[in-house]
C-alpha cells in the first residue's frame, strides 16, 4: 500500500498543507476549563417560558369548547327563532306517538325474526 | 489527564485537525469547533482511551463522532427554532478569535480534492482518507469507522477505484 501512487501522494501533499495550517497546539487546550455553556442554559430558559406561555394562553385565553361560559347560557334564548318558545315545543312522549306503546318502543322497534325455525 | 497521553495527543494534533477537518466537509471553522469540543471531553474526564485500539485510533473516533455531534448542531441552528433562538439569544461562540489562517480555503489542490471526494460516498471519501492521508492501516481504519474489516476493504477498493477514474493529475482543477 505504499507504493508511489498519484492518489497518496495528491493526500499527502494536501496533509502537509493542513498542517501548515493547523491550529497551533496550546496546553490550554487540555487545561483551561471553559466558561459554563450560557448558550445552552439561556435556550432552556427561553424554551420553558414558551411552554409557560402557551399553558397559559390555552387555559384563559382560549376556552375549550364544551365548557360554555355563564353569559354564553343566559344570552341562548335569545338566539331563538321567535317562533320556538317553551310552550310550541311538544314533548316526545308515548301518548304523542300512538303507535308506540313507551318510548323504549321508539328506541327498539319491534320486527318480526327474519330467520325461522323450521 | 496524565501526561503520557497530553504528550501524544500534542503529537497527534496536526493530522487530528486534518481529520476533523474531512469531518467537516472542510469547513475550516467548525473543524476547529470539533476539535476543541473534543478535547473539552477530556478535560471533563468524559473520554477514556479503550485498551482495545491505539491512542491513535481511539482518538479519531472520538473526534469524528464530536464532528457527527456538531453537524447536528449546526442543522439544528440552521431549523426555524434554531434561528429564532439565535435572534433572541446572540451567539457568543460566533464572536471568538478570527481563525489564525485561511490559507486552506485558497488553496485550490485542496479544494479540487474535496471536490473530487464529495463525488465518492461519505464511507469511501473517510477511508481513503485515513489510508492515504493519515497512514493509517485498514484495519485501524475500520476501528475509527466502527465497520468491520471485510467492509472497509470493500469501501476503499471501490473508492479508490471511482478516485483514479476522477483524478486528471496533468489537467486543471475541476470547475465546482
Amino acid at each position: 500500500m505504499n507504493d508511489p501512487d498519484p492518489l497518496r501522494e495528491l493526500f499527502q501533499r494536501q496533509r502537509a498543507a493542513v498542517r501548515e495550517s493547523a491550529p497551533a497546539w496550546t496546553q490550554r487546550y487540555l487545561r483551561e476549563q471553559p466558561a459554563a455553556p450560557k448558550r445552552r442554559r439561556i435556550t432552556w430558559v427561553v424554551g420553558f417560558t414558551t411552554a409557560a406561555a402557551c399553558l397559559l394562553i390555552t387555559t384563559f385565553i382560549l376556552k375549550p369548547s364544551g365548557s360554555p361560559s355563564a353569559a354564553d347560557l343566559t344570552s341562548l334564548p335569545s338566539l331563538l327563532p321567535p317562533t320556538a318558545t317553551n310552550e310550541s315545543v311538544i314533548p316526545l312522549t308515548a301518548s304523542v306517538i300512538p303507535n308506540f306503546e313507551s318510548t323504549t318502543d321508539f328506541l327498539l322497534p319491534q320486527t318480526k325474526p327474519v330467520i325461522q325455525i323450521l | 489527564m496524565n501526561r503520557e497521553l497530553a504528550t501524544t495527543l500534542q503529537s497527534l494534533h496536526p493530522d487530528a485537525f486534518g481529520w476533523a477537518l474531512h469531518c467537516s466537509d472542510g469547513d475550516y471553522g467548525r473543524a476547529e469547533e470539533v476539535l476543541q469540543n473534543a478535547y473539552l471531553k477530556l478535560v471533563r474526564n468524559q473520554l477514556q482511551p479503550s485498551g482495545g485500539s491505539t491512542v491513535k485510533t481511539w482518538w479519531f473516533g472520538v473526534i469524528r463522532f464530536t464532528a457527527m455531534e456538531e453537524y447536528r448542531k449546526a442543522k439544528f441552528r440552521s431549523s426555524f427554532l434554531g434561528k429564532l433562538i439565535s435572534q433572541l439569544v446572540p451567539d457568543s461562540t460566533a464572536e471568538g478569535d478570527p481563525s489564525p489562517s485561511r490559507q486552506l480555503e485558497l488553496n485550490e489542490e485542496g479544494t479540487y480534492l474535496r471536490s473530487l471526494l464529495q463525488q465518492l460516498s461519505p464511507r469511501q471519501a473517510e477511508i481513503l482518507h485515513l489510508v492515504f492521508y493519515q497512514d493509517l492501516p485498514l484495519s485501524e481504519a475500520a476501528t475509527v469507522m466502527q465497520i468491520s474489516l471485510g467492509s472497509a476493504r470493500q469501501h476503499y477498493e471501490r473508492g479508490k477505484q471511482r478516485l483514479r477514474e476522477l483524478y486528471q493529475p496533468n489537467n486543471e482543477p475541476l470547475p465546482l
